[in-house]
């Protein structure tokens, strides 16, 4: 029999994932609805993440802010495993600047000797908050963790989108639209945790414009599209 | 990946520039610039790369037809071998040789995904090198060398490699589209954002050698556990300015955890002392000074060099460095290895044990780097499986002078006996069993 070289098994890096879900009332209806989906297939999409990349230690936390104020759902800093999303309820306010303050808190509680990639934080908001909001968002971009994390915001309905760009600004990807679940799914999976462990992993990327953003589906030959792609993408005004 | 989640429908049959149709069969994942499917073209599997249009630059695409016309230098290489026009005519991807799951990435072996040998990995080490040198004696440079692009033969455990993804082999310093990979990327590249040249390649080279054979990146060190969060920019700041060798001679400060980094440290000190110095020296100097960089014939000598190094233990069956033939302790149950029997030539001195290959690089001046085709293979007795002896695979007769003075000739297929003292004439060369 012949005996395998030792191996280390790579570098495990702890990637942490922010979520901050908007529960208000004014997300009453279909915006919650969408929320609830994404979010549930979220949880199992970051869990194949999860399988597929041992290598990596993710760390998920929600707050929700609503009527209740801004609370951490399910437990603070789930893994995959645990990570399972109980569906939403709309109601109250819109406490956006309480939920800021609740992640920063918990960046900085964050143990000090570890090794993070760059934290992925998610607004999922329609945008229209009802408290002070700015001076806790200024706290959360000045901490030092929130200076290194990609910020995304995921533009639920009709959504304010002044605020929202003020959440993500300096970020590279910016404010998404999420019409459906699958499409939110996909930029948080693919684009911000993929990005943070892209050296990790070995992986190249490109700079400059977003590609899966740019892609112009009407050169490709009649009737080789997968209608399942269009159904859940942003390029259907391009194709019909 | 859900289903879903891909551009092309399953079973769409698309044609080539000349004509030919291909049938989409599977979804097999995506990258930056595009998504890759199984597909079958002339009733062969083959894989389909489709772009996305925004990725695939101007010079890329023009390129593309370029590499097609070319075809491959080395079998290693996968190249395009036709391209499929859009509607507008436009290429909208290409056809390339289908890589199955008998290859893993050198992720996988980075990440202790797979059971592997020094034998193989040293093979693979020699193959990755000969194709770097082949593409470049073609005017050409890889540019975008990464952990998920080089694959490794795996079943078989043979060591060939493949370097799939050519979308960005370009000639040297051509504006493409910037793409990287900051742990493989030259520091010059995430520093200065120089464009790919001979060089850069050298370095990313160098750095798949390391991880291919210790299994872990040459500079993640102590800096990065004590980094804090490893954004990007943090990234280019500790494999450009700040990086140094995790076994740097004298700079202590960047050493690898001991606990987390067991294997590293365990296989650095199972290394020949000499091939440490070459690694001192590729990511030492070579980080910071371009030209100073290992050159593809330097890599090939050394590398065929450590692979003629390695012997068996008797009592694991480990396989384990010697150090220019000198006993060694086993990494896995710490008894003393020994070569059995050592093969000597002017400039080579292979550890012999059962399967081991001599090449023309070994006996024919001439013939540098020629370690593709063996011309001896060390076989066991067909009578008595405990003695080793020398296969002739060549055409040529070997004349042989025993221990006892005897002259004797070895046909072809014929063997020559391994006791110590035994001189075997190998073409223009002397082997010497020691």
């Amino acid at each position: 029999m012949t005996i395998s070289i030792l191996q280390d098994g790579g570098d495990c890096r702890n990637l942490v994932v922010f979520l901050l879900c908007d529960g208000s009332k004014s997300m009453h209806g279909a915006k919650i609805g969408a929320l609830n989906m994404a979010m549930d297939e979220l949880s199992a999409r970051i869990l194949e993440y999860a399988k597929d990349n041992p290598h990596l230690r993710i760390l998920v936390q929600v707050v929700v802010f609503s009527g209740d104020g801004a609370t951490t759902a399910f437990q603070k800093w789930v893994s995959p495993q645990e990570f399972r999303w109980t569906p939403l309820t709309a109601n109250g306010g819109t406490p956006m600047g309480a939920a800021f303050d609740v992640a920063r808190q918990e960046l900085e509680n964050l143990p000090k000797s570890a090794t993070y990639l760059q934290p992925t934080i998610v607004l999922v908001s329609d945008g229209q908050p009802t408290d002070d909001w700015e001076v806790p968002l200024g706290r959360l971009h000045a901490c030092p963790m929130g200076k290194d994390s990609q910020m995304f915001a995921v533009a639920i309905g009709d959504a304010n989108r002044d605020i929202l760009g003020k959440f993500c600004a300096g970020s590279e990807i910016g404010v998404l639209e999420a019409s459906n679940a699958s499409k939110l799914v996909d930029h948080i999976v693919d684009k911000s945790i993929a990005l943070a462990d892209a050296a990790v992993t070995g992986r190249s990327f490109t700079t400059g414009s977003n590609p899966s953003q740019s892609i112009d589906l009407g050169d490709l030959p009649e009737g080789s599209i997968n209608e399942s792609f269009i159904d859940n993408s942003q390029y259907e005004n391009d194709l019909f | 990946m859900s289903e879903q989640n891909h551009i092309l429908k399953i079973g769409t049959v698309l044609a080539t520039i000349a004509g030919e149709l291909l049938t989409i069969l599977s979804y097999i994942g995506k990258g930056g610039q595009g998504e890759v499917y199984l597909c079958e073209m002339r009733g062969r599997q083959q894989a389909f790369k489709l772009f996305f249009p925004g990725a695939a630059t101007p010079t890329q695409l023009a390129q593309l037809e370029v590499n097609i016309q070319d075809g491959s230098p080395s079998s290693a290489l996968v190249f395009p071998k036709a391209w499929v026009p859009g509607k507008s005519g436009n290429p909208i991807g290409y056809v390339m040789e289908y890589v199955g799951s008998d290859y893993v990435t050198l992720a996988d072996r980075v990440n202790a995904k797979c059971d592997l040998t020094f034998l193989p990995l040293a093979t693979a080490c020699i193959s990755l090198t000969h194709a770097m040198r082949l593409l470049h004696a073609s005017g050409k440079v890889y540019g975008d060398c990464n952990l998920t692009n080089i694959m490794i033969q795996t079943r078989p455990l043979t060591g060939a490699v493949k370097i799939i993804d050519p979308d960005n082999i370009i000639p040297p310093s051509v504006v493409s589209g910037l793409v990287y990979t900051p742990n493989m990327a030259a520091p010059e590249i995430l520093r200065e954002k120089v464009l790919p040249n001979l060089e850069t390649d050298l370095f990313s080279l160098a750095k798949a050698i390391f991880l291919m054979i210790l299994g872990a990146d040459p500079y993640v060190g102590k800096q990065f556990d004590t980094a804090g969060t490893l954004t990007l920019d943090k990234q280019f700041e500790l494999y450009g300015r700040t990086a140094r060798f995790v076994f740097d001679p004298v700079n202590r400060e960047n050493r690898p955890d001991s606990k987390g980094k067991a294997a590293l440290i365990r296989n650095w000190k199972g290394l020949p002392g000499w091939m440490k110095k070459v690694f001192i020296e590729a990511f030492c100097e070579g980080h910071s000074q371009p030209h100073k960089r290992i050159r593809e014939s330097q890599w090939l000598d050394h590398l065929i060099r450590l692979r003629d190094s390695i012997s068996i233990c008797k009592n694991c069956s480990a396989q384990v460095f010697l150090d220019n033939g000198q006993p060694a302790r086993c990494w896995n149950c710490t008894e003393s290895v020994n070569a059995r029997r050592i093969l000597k030539t002017e400039r080579s001195e292979i550890v012999v044990n059962s399967g081991t290959k001599v090449f023309p690089h070994h006996v024919d001046k001439h013939s540098r780097h020629e370690v593709k085709k063996p011309v001896a293979e060390v076989v066991r007795h067909p009578r008595d499986k405990r003695v080793l002896c020398l296969k002739n695979l060549t055409e040529k007769r070997w004349k042989v002078k025993q221990t006892d003075g005897a002259l004797k000739e070895v046909e072809k297929g014929g063997a020559a006996s391994l006791a110590r003292g035994t001189q075997i004439i190998i073409g223009d060369e002397v082997a010497e069993i020691k």
